[in-house]
């Protein structure tokens, strides 16, 4: 089930909501954890039981672990959390790496000359949608619970509440149990915050269907040609699409989820600060999927000696990190390498280019990251590491064959351009900068007429935005019979 | 707690919120509240020509409730409340802002549209042109009906039907530029020396494009199909082809003929989506002033006969959606025509009394969508079910068993073909998409044995239609009508039996399911021979 579908919006999503209103505060959760289980089932089947045995499996040993640090044991906490590391990094790393890895041994036994066909294959392995986010929280529970950052969760059915809780489930934000563990225990729904919810989730909504969905198709085309057919510009169009398309469509998730978790009386941290008016790649990884850069600081990048180490230590680590990074998106070496770029950067940056960086005119420091970035989301879309080299070709007009060619404009039309148009403009933080003149207007009881204004105007889009989705939603079922060329 | 950009220390009035809080409830609430209100109204078919998805069958496993699911979703999708109006109102919305309505069209220029799904205008201007051996095979193909049809005695012309960008260049969106040959030239010129007859449409559409008239044109604005000026054209340029060759035909005047408006407007992707008062088009129709002395009767539903026509041949039309208007105006020039929508050639088409001449319609299109390679020639005899179910369960010779649970797909694409193998199917599978209806799986290599075979297909199509399977000799596609079969299955879950002359089986199998742009699911392909 996704959260643009017709039946999460007008069937489940109605349900679940009406349930956790008329139920009593007991019973939220239950509903909450019930809702999010048939959630997960819905799509993903029998594999609910996977989420269920690794709520189980974390939830024990968050226990145990809060009852070894009780007992004043550090050693046996700390022999519990490899034993969770084990079990999360292990279940993510067969789910989603192995088949990846076992068919890359076989290939490369085969340029040896040896006996490929003899590595097993995983036949009929499936991966459970959002394991990577799963996975992560349930991990990041029992590490906090071993620093003391928040207590073990008292009851299983809280825990898995927590760890499947849908609004997140599969596309983030990453959340932390201490985040929401009071939230779990005592919360209440008011109008404002239902009212605030709503709003939020809506802006997702249509980030989602109104741009990522529209700014698709052409993704699809263009990357879909080999780079030699097309011009530098239609190479360029191609990767500020996608970079629209992923921002869009990533933030839009986050919006939702965070939308959602208001609805139900949980506030949830923002994942997306407009990342891409950042002048760093720093800056860029503060606002950009800020759970997950969080994440790996956190449980990887600090325990590693953070920014503590040695210069050079600290570099590798950096790259180790945003290789690691990069790898978290899929089981592909496209990945790892647009991590690994980032990485690169990142490790310069700390190793004084950030001070060279700030000389500059900012918009040339804006123009380094968007180069950076854009290049990265190259290899990042790209099916496999040639085509993503040969798209950055593309780009600087090194790549072209002598067959057809495809321009820019062959895949733009009215509707394309608005689109686009908007995606760049909605990558600017004005609606904060709106917000703070609201707030001024707002405190000041002169200008109290004028504030409203502004909030009529707001409310006016609002619901702008959320016919335009349910038009764009609507358009996500339309399927022409193709006879009926059309 | 985080903090909320949009919250402030100062947040709005309260009733602002509870306006928020209703309206979203409205949004979530409204389209159940239409669909009890008016009943559930189903516009799948007048929206989009299909069948509507039907309801899901109620789970008995796990597996079951994977595709129970999925189906709710589908059937779901289909009939929430208001979802005509949200796509018509979504159509609208994008076209007014220089949008396509639909991700099978692209906008050109001055409002006119052109058909653009599965690459069409690439293959139009030379970027995707047709491999050599496509382009041999539909000469072979057309060379083989020729031949078949010469013996008979009866003359066999191909009309090829340019698309419409050949007419309205001028009119086809920024970065559509020519680079090459379009399929249509292609083929033609593979047809050069040939002793089929071949009809080139372009010059005389080109002529009646050029008497062109404001709203009169030759192609539908909004659509993809020529307007009756244009197949009147049409008909004009094939009867002056036949009429030294074929007795008995009367050639219409063009000066007999008087335009009148028709309140239908004709070929419109708008009309389609009701959206005709907002974005009209003009249709003017063309009849002889004395009227029309041919009259139709429709025999099925891709059959019609035309009788009753000024002239005295027999005729037999085997088209595409082009022939719909064509029709007409060659019956009555003719005298009988039989009307088949169809690409293929059918001996028993011939039987009782034989026409005076065959003419093929193709498309330019047809050159994009129908693989000459999956075309059979004649229907063969057919074995019961029970008959075949007996003689495959009866045969422990498996010479071929394809696994189809698993990340290493063991089938291979041909053409434009997805794979997507095993998650997202219930009981796990071959997920296929095709974008064009060229695209074909090539099975393994299965265990050569003299004799017949009997192949297990079980199969989901969203269509009811057709799948063709072929034999390729070392893998390779070749046009050989003998190594072809063409299976009928039905929307939904097949489980196909499919017995296979020793011909088909000197090679590997390749099965091309069916139309472009559409899923289809394997979940079990067996291959068994037998003894006959």
């Amino acid at each position: 089930m996704v959260f643009s579908a017709p039946v999460f919006l007008f069937l489940f999503l109605p349900l679940a909501l009406a349930l956790h209103a008329v139920l009593g505060s007991r019973a939220r959760n239950g509903v909450l954890l019930l809702a999010s289980l048939v959630f997960y089932a819905w799509g993903e089947g029998a594999l609910v039981v996977l989420l269920l045995g690794s709520a189980a499996v974390n939830h024990q040993l968050g226990r145990a672990v809060g009852r070894a640090r009780a007992a004043g044991r550090p050693a046996r906490s700390k022999r519990l959390v490899a034993a969770a590391i084990a079990f999360d990094i292990g279940l993510l790393v067969f789910l989603k790496y192995a088949p990846w890895l076992l068919a890359s041994l076989a290939q490369g036994l085969d340029a040896l000359g040896l006996p490929g066909w003899r590595v097993p294959r995983l036949e009929g392995l499936r991966l459970p949608l959002g394991v990577s986010f799963f996975t992560f929280q349930a991990l990041s529970y029992v590490i906090d619970v071993h620093r003391g950052a928040v207590g073990a969760a008292p009851g299983l059915a809280r825990f898995a509440t927590y760890l499947a809780f849908f609004p997140q489930l599969v596309a983030g934000p990453i959340v932390r149990y201490r985040d929401v563990d009071e939230q779990l225990a005592r919360r209440s729904v008011t109008l404002a915050g239902f009212a605030s919810g709503a709003r939020r989730f809506v802006i997702g909504l249509a980030k989602k269907v109104l741009v990522a969905d529209a700014l698709r198709p052409l993704v699809d085309a263009l990357f879909a040609h080999q780079a030699s057919e097309l011009t530098p510009g239609a190479a360029w169009l191609a990767v500020v699409a996608f970079g629209l398309l992923i921002y869009f469509d990533f933030s839009g998730y986050s919006d939702m989820a965070i939308g959602l978790g208001r609805m139900f009386g949980i506030e949830l941290l923002e994942n997306f600060r407009h990342p891409y008016v950042a002048r760093s790649v720093r800056e860029f990884w503060q606002r950009w999927h800020i759970s997950l850069s969080t994440w790996f600081r956190d449980y990887v990048y600090v325990p590693l000696g953070g920014n503590r180490a040695t210069a050079r230590r600290t570099f590798l680590n950096i790259l180790l990190v945003f290789g690691l990074v990069g790898l978290w998106h899929g089981a592909s070496l496209t990945f790892v390498v647009a991590g690994l770029l980032h990485g690169l950067f990142l490790g310069l940056e700390h190793l004084g280019l950030d001070r060279r960086l700030e000389r500059l005119p900012a918009p040339l420091r804006h123009a380094y990251l968007l180069a950076i970035v854009l290049v990265s989301w190259a290899f990042f879309r790209a099916d496999d590491l040639s085509r993503g080299a040969a798209h950055v070709g593309a780009m600087l007009g090194l790549v072209q064959g002598g067959g057809a060619v495809f321009d820019a404009w062959r895949y733009v039309d009215g509707h394309v351009l608005l689109v686009l148009a908007a995606g760049i403009l909605g990558c600017v933080p004005w609606v904060p900068r709106v917000a703070a003149l609201r707030e001024r207007l707002a405190a000041d009881p002169r200008r109290a007429r004028a504030a409203l204004g502004l909030d009529l105007v707001a409310l006016a889009s609002w619901a702008l935005l959320l016919l335009g989705s349910a038009t764009a939603l609507a358009s996500g079922t339309f399927q022409p019979f193709v006879y009926f060329r059309f | 707690m985080a903090a909320d950009p949009i919250r402030a220390q100062h947040p709005p009035p309260r009733v602002l919120d509870a306006c928020v809080a209703a309206a979203f409830a409205l949004f979530l609430g409204l389209p159940a509240f239409v669909q009890a209100w008016k009943g559930p109204r189903v516009e799948a078919r007048e929206l989009e020509a299909r069948v509507p998805e039907p309801a899901p069958r109620a789970p008995r496993d796990l597996d079951g409730l994977r595709a129970f699911t999925r189906g709710f979703d589908a059937w779901f999708g289909d009939r929430f409340g208001l979802r005509g109006s949200l796509l018509r109102l979504g159509a609208l919305a994008r076209w007014s802002v220089g949008g396509s309505p639909s991700p099978l069209l692209a906008r050109g220029r001055g409002e006119w549209v052109f058909w653009d799904g599965g690459g069409a205008l690439d293959a139009w201007r030379g970027a995707r042109p047709l491999p050599t051996d496509t382009v041999q095979a539909w000469r072979a193909l057309l060379e083989d009906r020729q031949a078949f049809l010469a013996e008979r005695g009866v003359p066999y012309l191909v009309v090829l039907v340019p698309s419409k960008p050949h007419l309205y260049p001028e009119r086809l969106p920024r970065g559509v530029e020519r680079c090459g040959q379009s399929r249509l030239e292609q083929v033609l010129a593979a047809l050069e020396g040939s002793p089929v007859g071949v009809l080139d449409l372009r010059a005389a559409l080109g002529a009646a494009r050029a008497a062109d008239e404001g709203p009169d044109t030759t192609y539908y604005r909004l659509g993809l199909h020529w307007t009756p000026r244009g197949a009147q054209a049409a008909a004009e340029a094939i009867v002056a082809r036949l009429a030294p060759a074929v007795p008995g035909i009367e050639p219409l005047a063009r000066a007999e003929f008087v335009s009148r408006e028709l309140a239908d407007q004709g070929d419109s992707w708008a009309r389609r989506m009701g959206l005709e008062r907002w974005i009209p088009q003009r249709r003017i129709d063309y009849e002889p002033e004395p009227g029309w002395t041919v009259q139709r009767e429709r025999i099925g539903r891709l059959e019609e006969t035309w009788s009753g026509g000024r002239g005295r041949a027999r005729g037999l039309l085997l088209h595409d959606s082009f022939g719909v208007a064509l029709q007409r105006p060659l019956a009555e020039s003719l005298g009988e025509l039989r009307c088949l929508e169809s690409y293929d050639l059918d001996p028993s088409q011939l039987a009782g009394p034989a026409p005076d001449v065959v003419i093929q319609l193709l498309a330019e299109e047809a050159l994009t969508r129908f693989s000459p390679f999956f075309t059979p020639f004649g229907p063969r005899p057919a074995t019961s079910r029970a008959e075949l179910e007996r003689r495959f369960d009866a045969s422990s010779d498996v010479l071929l068993r394809v696994v189809l649970r698993t990340n290493q797909p063991p089938v291979r694409p041909i053409g434009d073909v997805r794979i997507v193998a095993g998650r997202d199917w219930a009981g796990g599978g071959l997920r296929v998409v095709t974008e064009d209806e060229a695209g074909a799986l090539l099975l393994p290599g299965h265990r050569q044995r003299d004799g017949a075979g009997i192949l297990r297909l079980s199969y989901h199509a969203p269509h009811t239609s057709f799948l063709d399977l072929v034999s390729a000799p070392g893998g390779r596609l070749r046009y050989d009508p003998a190594r072809a079969r063409r299976v009928p299955v039905e929307r939904g879950s097949n489980d196909l039996l499919i017995e296979l002359e020793p011909e088909l089986l000197a090679g590997r199998l390749v099965i091309r399911p069916g139309l472009h742009g559409r899923q289809f699911v394997f979940q079990h392909i067996e291959l068994r021979g037998i003894d006959r």
